[in-house]
């Protein structure tokens, strides 16, 4: 697979997410935090809110064709 | 459906990811325009991969004027701006002179195509005079701006609302406002940036939710490499061809940077790629399928010329599919005005761009607008409040409908789109009928058509078609509140003057005194707004006994209201125009 630079280990807070403002965490130690909103928690808690977050797009897994959207 | 695919190479580290763009659309075969920053065209080994890309698959090439900041001669001008709209008059002359004059270095000749997340119309009328053979540019992002400027910390300055949201002839005065004849048009065609979602882009931060696979990401509307909801918004756009004689319009233009470590990915590069190409594997089967035509730009201007008229109207039915709420609205753009019919709220207007009033408009260091390029409003319902459900109510149109004392909004009965007639001069749109109960039991009816009409008029019938009790009489009021501005803080309204016709002629300054003024045999109200030359109207259409109303408004609810109301009964209907005129007022 191609690359074209290593990932950073950054995160974006999942609340101001939440809210559809990108707001980069801060790191100290293995905590990340938010300046914006005064978030604080681990990678997997952040992995576990980003898994929430998305349960708002309730079809982010489902095609739906344009005979579907006709029918809509 | 016309499909215009961009790439750009970007800054050398990100290299590796347009050449594998590149591979993918020439792989499939999909026509490809691409963009080069005034940096790329010193750069041998590039010019040289383009060049022979361009004779082996034919690609297009063109300028993307970003990035300026790092260019060598910007920096020459000391100017800290990165974006062409934000330069002033004189500067943007340089830059583009110095990016003309270095593409045709290179290629021997001017392009034909160019982009820039938005060309205010300085910088169009300068392209054109320096560059005449130029037929097309990305000229903006609809509907980015405040939500925008929010959703990137407040630090993004591109305030493009109130725009079109298709391809558009752009008028000289204002670049984000469509042309009403060859003469008011500036000779380019503009694209927007990206189809975006029509119901999101109402509803929060639309570069979520666009024609870009990887800002989809950004927003986490996939599961790892699972994203189908790019292929439903394509199938959302060739939708629209059903209301605009056949026309739909999409385009991608994913920078290099997004397919490999971006910060706002939290999905693997490899899952990134993946959507990507599955993006782009969907254009060349719809286009193997005749479903769709993906060109070059510079095609697409010729075919957008030859098909579409100036000063035609366009549409779009967006329905709400990445929620699941599916709920209907309804966009209409013509040279008049833009409009946006909210079936969740009840069928109202929830945004309303009045163009009609031409006041110029652009951005640039030497203008009294500076960034802030978004076409003013009169009613905007998710800045401005709309319905109401925390205080007072705010801008929005609706029908009010009262029994014995008790009065019923219609923004509180949401429906849907039953069918959409499409006519040269107006469109009519029939909405789902809407049962209102009253808290005596009885209920009525209620089925609404609105026409829509190009020249900056719709015209609201309202027909009570069944009722529990066969004489109840109702008092039905077709309401009106608005503002104006470009964001969500209300802007002085003490210049705008109310009016009351009928039976007394009114006239009123805003005060914010919170005054109501009436008039019995009202034939219209309407408020003045002097510094979008504008007059919003509400018109007794079908010359029934009512009377006509203003309300001025106060501080807590800073806007202005009309409305007109008479009684109805089982059987009868109502018709109220709503409509923007140019009034000279400066």
């Amino acid at each position: 697979m191609p690359e074209c630079k290593e990932r950073k280990d950054v995160l974006r807070c999942p609340f101001c997410l939440g809210k559809e403002n990108d707001v980069l965490l801060r790191k100290d130690d293995s905590k990340f935090y938010c300046v914006k909103c005064s978030f604080q928690g681990s990678r997997e808690e952040i992995m576990q809110y980003y898994a929430l977050h998305k349960k708002r797009f309730a079809n982010r897994t489902k095609r739906i064709t344009l005979e579907e959207i006709e029918r809509l | 459906m016309y499909v215009n695919l961009i790439h750009r190479p970007g800054n050398q580290a990100q290299r590796p990811m347009f050449e594998l763009q590149q591979k993918y659309a020439h792989d499939l075969k999909l026509k490809t325009t691409v963009f080069l920053q005034y940096d790329n065209l010193f750069e041998e080994e590039l010019l040289e991969q383009v060049l022979k890309d361009q004779k082996t698959y034919g690609d297009e090439i063109g300028i993307w004027f970003a990035n300026l900041s790092a260019t060598s001669f910007v920096k020459k001008l000391n100017k800290k701006e990165t974006f062409l709209w934000l330069f002033t008059e004189e500067e943007k002359r340089v830059i583009i002179e110095e990016h003309i004059r270095k593409f045709e270095s290179v290629f021997g000749y001017r392009p034909i195509s160019v982009g820039c997340y938005h060309m205010d119309s300085t910088s169009l009328r300068l392209l054109h005079e320096i560059s005449p053979e130029t037929k097309i540019s990305v000229g903006g992002c609809f509907e980015e701006g405040v939500k925008v400027f929010h959703g990137c910390n407040h630090s993004w300055y591109l305030f493009n609302e109130g725009m079109p949201f298709f391809p558009w002839y752009p008028a000289k005065h204002n670049s984000l406002v469509p042309a009403r004849s060859r003469e008011e048009w500036d000779g380019i065609v503009l694209v927007p940036h990206l189809m975006r979602d029509m119901a999101l882009s109402y509803e929060g931060r639309n570069d979520f939710f666009a024609s870009h696979p990887a800002n989809i990401q950004r927003a986490m509307a996939n599961e790892g490499a699972i994203c189908p909801y790019t292929l439903n918004l394509l199938d959302m756009c060739r939708f629209q061809e059903r209301f605009n004689e056949g026309f739909s319009y999409s385009n991608t233009f994913v920078g290099p940077n997004w397919l490999s470590g971006s910060i706002n990915v939290q999905d693997s590069d490899e899952e990134t790629q993946q959507i990507y190409k599955e993006y782009l594997e969907y254009l060349a089967q719809l286009s193997q399928e005749n479903q769709i035509q993906v060109v070059y730009m510079r095609e697409f201007a010729d075919a957008f010329t030859n098909e579409v008229e100036i000063g035609a109207a366009q549409q779009y039915f967006a329905k709400e599919i990445l929620y699941g709420s599916y709920k209907h609205y309804f966009w209409y753009c013509s040279p008049a005005w833009r409009l946006l019919l909210d079936m969740e709220q009840g069928g109202s207007i929830g945004d309303l761009r009045p163009y009609i009033g031409r006041t110029p408009r652009c951005s640039g260091a030497d203008t009294e607008f500076l960034a802030m390029a978004s076409n003013p409003y009169l009613i905007q319902s998710q800045y401005r409040s709309g319905n109401a459900h925390h205080s007072a109510d705010g801008a929005r149109t609706t029908l009010l409908i009262a029994y014995e004392g008790e009065e019923k909004d219609l923004c509180d009965y949401p429906t849907r789109i039953e069918s959409v007639h499409t006519m040269p001069e107006k469109t009519k749109l029939v909405l789902q009928e809407q049962r209102i109960t009253f808290e005596c039991g009885l209920s009525v009816t209620l089925q609404t058509s609105i026409e829509i009409y190009r020249c900056g008029k719709i015209i609201f019938h309202r027909a009570l078609t069944d009722c529990s009790q066969e004489n109840a009489v109702f008092r039905v009021t077709e309401y009106v509140k608005a503002g104006y501005g470009v964001t969500e803080y209300p802007e002085n309204l003490k210049d705008v003057v109310l009016y009351a016709e009928g039976a007394d002629e009114i006239s009123e300054k805003f005060g914010y005194t919170g005054r109501t003024y009436e008039t019995a045999a009202g034939k219209s109200c309407s408020a003045v707004i002097p510094k979008l030359n504008v007059r919003l109207s509400l018109e007794n259409a079908d010359d029934r006994v009512c009377n006509a109303y203003v309300k001025d408004g106060y501080l807590f609810s800073p806007y202005y209201t009309l409305g007109i109301s008479c009684d109805l009964q089982v059987g009868k209907e109502t018709a109220t125009c709503l409509n923007v005129k140019k009034e000279k007022t400066c």
